[in-house]
């Protein structure tokens, strides 16, 4: 008698077991990797957008204080003949926070809400690395000599994903009024001691300011910071340097309860509590406009100069949303929008700090590019310092003046760390460094804090407190 | 029958399956035995995921761990049942229990079976069912161990690639709005909900945004037109405004609010047809009640009302407090909803005692309020002032939490600076609801769930911390569990209360009188003059008049004073109603304009009817135009006294100062405020051009007590 085959039932049960191991590792491997890019449901633009199919719409903050020269351009884009699509600014909020909340959620949505982007510079990487916006074509940026500093800032991956629009540095604005002002300070520790005498309004409240200033008060401390994502932990290596740069602030830091944003910094120089005042190029047109900002001979009450320390480089890019219907459409309007004449238009009439090189050079050697903003407006040929009616507009002269500042602040500034979760580095790095500045916290265990920025620059953060004490020792 | 194999040699090897003393029946035992094992490792294995699925849906916070970790339950379950399955192999008698207790249970089902006496179709069909599991019960166990090890195996993959692996996936963004008062709870209870639910690698699978909810009346018009401002006020110009963060969610002060803004939309939002929003809603996150706070006269103000009826009914307790002369203040009605709440409440009680101008309210918000109290350093003031405002509130400004608004000052406040809640039932509870919200087009269904454990969560833990909501007190202490005895806040009372508030108020007639030199910041289309009254239509009522005018000084020194009428009213007057055709009818001339001084331009409105107030919206270098800048405030002085119609005049400066001598616009309260009706008054107040529209909001208030 044969015996029956051993292991008869071997071969379909080995079957089965591969087919269900394949089965469970597949589904859960599935399941663990949504949502990825390449997994996603995607973005695409389903039906037209929003009913509005033959329009650019550009999603910005809101404009205020600039003169509405921003809608003034889009009125001249609307008014050419030649355009064969109309443009229309949707102004999101006066936050950036809010701005930014509002563009991410639009394209997640799928929805094709906007076609431009004005985003700010910390944002490309994560609107880039997302898939939120597309690179821009080559020929947007052809013939334009941008600031390098600022046409870095729109790079991801090494290609070209925004294009600069206005660019932003730290300027130092003095008060030259008063019985015997000191000269301008040249250096962080001149300022920091006069500032103790005059007072300083800079921003050390708890949002995107205070990390910037606390970003100037470190890198303001001899550090060998060049930019770029390794750099504030580079600096941080050497935490008792950074503690002493920060207690050498803390005076500063607290004159105002670490209350101040740019425009309660402005308040409090205008009113004169304060002599010195760090803040962005907006304020020059702002005061420069104000009357009670001018002396009896009609100069002004105040200097200007680029921050003496390290600044940090800021500004706003515009960008072409992936899920936008008009690409082509929206490159050229962006073409259009960082053209020489806009650039030149946006500096005088509304303060914007310019991103084109030839602007600058204009400006600086009052040529017959140089003009006001009612020349501009009126298509007056300038010469010269050609004066304005007083105080209805700022002077060649004082152009010149702004320009020069912006543009050595710009040369000089460094960019934040560049990362898709920007944000969540700020906060972190915020968190526990401004109670240090403001003295309601110890410093943090640095070894700790630097993995924990390390972290959150992948936008990990672990519970528990990533600003631990140092150990006792 | 085959002969038993005969022994081996020392080199010899046995045929496969010729084991040593093993036979065809020993053998099929062998297979039998092993397949047994498979059996009931596959059912303990499964049996034990079953048990812990079982814990993770009983127990949340054991969810939430799981949730965390990659693949989820899916991943999770099979992986632990797995391991339990295996651990219990080494301990014979724990690992014999699950296939008993499944054995058990199959047999005391089939024992009811048979005592029940189920159709013998269905007992025949079980019997084929129970043969044909007999046959596929081993490859079955072995499939599920196997999917089981595969799904382990992919755990730990995950497990290890989001250890060591690159940046987390991007977060879905998720934007929800509040009132103004509620932003700082409710960033600090999203913090918490996004740290709970960070996965193990310390990922965020959401983030949160939360924004300042805009007025009941904007937010009536935005839900109904995807969340732009008022179309009205484009006029055809290529830019919008949006109100802000287009809200996924709105946490609610109460469901009567919700109602009244859901009602407005159907009835009132014209919209663009299909871009509307639904109003979903949820669950309470929090439950409050609105309470009296007072600074200082506590123990008086507690006496008074027991010498007389002894209750805390609003008819008893409103008449002792303004009997120990002190004033009820609250929130602007038509900018904040727990103003418009207040005033509902108080309105009725207001007319009975018959001091309608003794009410005032100050700011467009509880947190605009509470800011200024915080900054204000008059003692005498704060001490006559008993604010209306939600429970919470005076918990946050007692610790000098943030208020959620620039230049606030900050710090706990104690002893006379801190305030006392006082409840009365006659105020009402806040539920604040948790209202989802839908626009059209853009249902995410993975959105939704998110959102929906967001306000589960939210419900359970408490908007301002305390746990649930209802009967629990929260910070709020004894004013929260005074909630649950307040009345029921109904929508129809906010409703009826809106033309009974505006009855109340004296009318505001005023010119606003803009200086257009060259050195104001109006825009070439003067769309930022109309952006900047946005604002202040909603503290309008019914019956006030506006008018708009425009001066300057041309080139050669002549005056140059433009009126903006509306052709079809006698007087080019405009109500709230038709205030946005007056504004579309601003322009601005090209050409150059100079500064011109106010004591001119008083002079020279002659179109002006009797009885106006004049507000001037100037960046204060007319002063210098005056006749002797240094004595600015004298010539105007002048200039306001000689005017028979312009009965007040009202200086709003952007930047720069007021002329010396005008001071800023007194409290309502303080002596100097009060005057005769024919009395004319002059105030100056500074603001910068981003709160122009601010400022004009404070500044009828004011205008209107004047009247």
């Amino acid at each position: 008698m044969s015996k029956a085959p051993r292991n008869s039932g071997q071969p379909r049960h080995t079957r089965v077991a591969w087919a269900g191991f394949a089965a469970g590792l597949m589904i859960v491997t599935l399941i663990g990797l949504r949502p990825l890019g390449w997994i996603s449901t995607g973005t695409d633009c389903h039906g037209g957008k929003d009913g509005k199919d033959q329009e650019l719409v550009v999603a910005t903050g809101a404009e205020v204080g600039a003169g509405g020269i921003r809608r003034r351009l889009i009125k001249e884009w609307n008014n050419d003949p030649k355009k064969n699509i109309k443009a229309r600014l949707v102004e999101i909020s006066e936050s950036t926070d809010e701005q930014r909340a509002e563009m991410v959620a639009a394209a997640q949505s799928g929805r094709c809400v906007y076609d431009v982007l004005l985003l700010d510079v910390a944002w490309t990487e994560e609107f880039a690395r997302n898939g939120y916006i597309v690179p821009i074509p080559a020929e947007t940026l052809a013939g334009r000599e941008f600031l390098p500093n600022s046409l870095e800032t729109g790079k991801f991956e090494n290609e070209q994903y925004a294009v600069p629009f206005a660019a932003d540095a730290p300027l130092l604005y003095v008060r030259n009024d008063g019985k015997n002002p000191p000269p301008p300070p040249r250096t962080v520790p001149d300022l920091l001691s006069s500032a103790r005498n005059r007072g300083y309004a800079a921003q050390f409240s708890d949002y995107e300011g205070g990390t910037i200033n606390l970003m100037e008060a470190i890198l303001s401390g001899e550090s060998t910071g060049t930019g770029g994502a390794e750099w504030i932990m580079d600096a941080l290596k050497d935490s008792g340097k950074v503690l002493g740069t920060l207690e050498k602030w803390h005076d500063v830091a607290t004159a105002s309860n670490g209350d101040l944003r740019e425009e309660s910094s402005l308040q409090a120089f205008r009113s004169g509590y304060v002599g010195y005042m760090r803040n962005w190029p907006f304020a020059y047109r702002r005061l420069v406009m104000d009357p009670s900002m001018r002396n009896d001979q009609g100069g002004l009450k105040f200097d200007l100069q680029a921050f003496p320390g390290v600044g940090i480089l800021g500004g706003v890019n515009l960008a072409i949303t992936r899920n936008s219907p008009h690409k082509k459409a929206a490159a050229e309007l962006i073409g259009a929008l960082t053209s020489p004449d806009a650039q030149r238009l946006l500096f005088a009439c509304g303060g914007y700090a310019p991103v084109l090189e030839s602007v600058y050079r204009d400006y600086a050697q009052v040529t017959g590019g140089a003009k006001t903003c009612g020349e501009l407006l009126d298509g007056e040929t300038g010469e010269g310092d050609r004066s304005a009616e007083p105080e209805s507009e700022i002077t060649t002269g004082q152009l010149r003046d702004f320009a020069e500042a912006v543009h050595q602040a710009v040369d000089r500034a460094v960019v934040r760390p560049k990362s898709a979760y920007y944000s969540t580095f700020s906060e972190v790095f915020r968190s526990c460094l401004l109670p240090v500045v403001l003295g309601s916290a110890v410093p943090p265990d640095f070894a700790e804090f630097a993995d924990a920025l390390r972290d959150a620059m992948d936008g990990k953060r672990h519970s528990g407190d990533h600003c631990p004490a140092p150990p006792e020792t | 029958m085959s002969a038993p194999s005969p022994p081996m040699g020392e080199n010899q090897r046995r045929p496969s399956g010729d084991e040593p003393g093993r036979n065809d029946h020993e053998e099929d035992a062998l297979g039998f035995d092993r397949r047994a094992k498979v059996v009931d490792g596959a059912l303990t294995a499964a049996l034990s995921s079953v048990a812990v699925k079982i814990a993770e849906m009983s127990w949340d916070a054991l969810h939430r761990q799981i949730e965390r970790l990659p693949g989820g339950p899916l991943a999770v379950i099979p992986t632990v049942g797995l391991l339990l399955a295996f651990l219990l192999r080494f301990s014979p008698r724990l690992g014999a229990i699950p296939p008993r207790v499944l054995r058990w249970s199959v047999g005391r089902a089939t024992r009811v079976i048979r005592a029940i006496g189920w159709p013998a179709r269905l007992t025949r069909w079980m019997r084929r069912l129970r043969g044909w599991l007999a046959r596929v019960r081993a490859p079955l166990a072995v499939g599920y161990l196997a999917a089981c090890f595969g799904a382990a195996v992919a755990f730990v993959g995950l497990l290890l690639t989001q250890t060591v692996g690159g940046p987390c996936d991007p977060p879905q963004e998720l934007r929800v709005i509040t009132a103004q008062e509620n932003v700082s709870a409710l960033r600090e209870r999203s913090e918490e909900y996004t740290a709970e639910n960070r996965t193990w690698a310390g990922c965020a699978p959401f983030r949160i945004s939360v924004g300042a909810a805009p007025s009941v009346d904007e937010m009536i018009k935005g839900f109904g037109n995807r969340w732009h401002r008022d179309y009205s006020l484009q006029e055809n110009a290529p830019y919008f405004r949006l109100l802000g963060l287009t809200p996924d969610a709105w946490i609610a002060g109460s469901s009567a609010e919700v109602d009244y803004v859901r009602e407005g939309v159907s009835t009132e939002g014209k919209g663009v047809p299909g871009e509307s929003a639904e109003l979903v809603k949820g669950p309470s996150v929090a439950t409050e009640g609105m309470v009296f706070a007072t600074f200082a006269r506590v123990d008086e103000l507690e006496q008074a009302v027991a010498a007389s009826d002894g209750n805390h009914e609003l008819e008893n307790l409103v008449p002792q407090i303004r009997s120990l002369g002190m004033h009820i203040v609250y929130p602007q009605p038509g900018l904040s909803s727990a103003g418009l709440v207040a005033a509902a409440y108080l309105v009725d009680l207001t007319e009975a005692a018959g001091d309608a101008p003794e009410n005032v309210n100050f700011d467009t918000s509880v947190s605009a309020l509470l800011c200024r109290m915080r900054g204000d350093a008059d003692q005498q003031f704060r001490n006559n002032l008993v604010l209306v405002v939600p429970s919470h509130s005076v918990v946050d400004y007692n610790r000098g939490r943030d208020m959620a608004q620039e230049d606030c000052p900050k710090g706990a406040s104690d002893g006379s600076y801190s305030l006392n809640a006082i409840s009365s039932p006659g105020l009402p509870a806040l539920d604040h609801p948790f209202v989802k919200i839908d626009w059209s087009g853009n249902n995410d269904p993975a959105r939704g769930a998110l959102l929906d454990d967001f306000a589960g969560w939210l419900a359970d833990r408490g908007l301002f911390g305390g746990g649930k909501p209802e009967g629990t007190p929260g910070e709020g202490g004894a004013a929260d569990a005074g909630a649950a005895k307040s009345r029921k806040l109904d929508a129809r009372v906010l409703k009826e209360a809106r033309p009974k508030i505006a009855e109340l108020f004296h009318q505001v007639k005023l010119r606003i009188m803009l200086d257009v030199s060259g050195s104001m910041p109006w825009s070439a289309d003067a769309s930022n003059i109309r952006d900047a009254f946005a604002r202040m239509k909603q503290t309008l009522i019914t019956d006030d008049r506006l008018s708009v005018g425009m001066f300057s000084r041309k080139g050669n020194g002549e005056l140059a004073l433009d009126s903006v009428r509306l052709p079809d009213v006698a007087t080019g007057e405009a109500r709230p109603g038709n205030l946005d055709a007056l504004l579309q009818r601003i322009t601005l001339d090209d050409g150059p304009r100079f500064d011109a001084p106010i004591s001119q331009m008083l002079e020279g409105l002659d179109d002006l009817l009797p009885g106006r107030s004049v507000a001037v919206v100037t960046d204060g270098g007319i002063f210098n135009d005056e006749i002797d800048p240094e004595r600015a405030a004298q010539s105007i002085d002048a200039a306001l006294s000689k005017s028979e119609s312009v009965q007040n005049l009202y200086i709003l400066v952007l930047g720069g100062q007021c002329p010396a001598g005008v001071s800023a616009p007194a409290p309502a309260l303080s002596p100097s405020a009060h005057g005769t009706p024919k009395d004319k008054r002059m105030a100056c107040d500074l603001t910068t051009e981003n709160d122009i529209g601010d400022a004009l909001t404070r500044m009828i208030p004011k205008i209107r007590e004047w009247s």
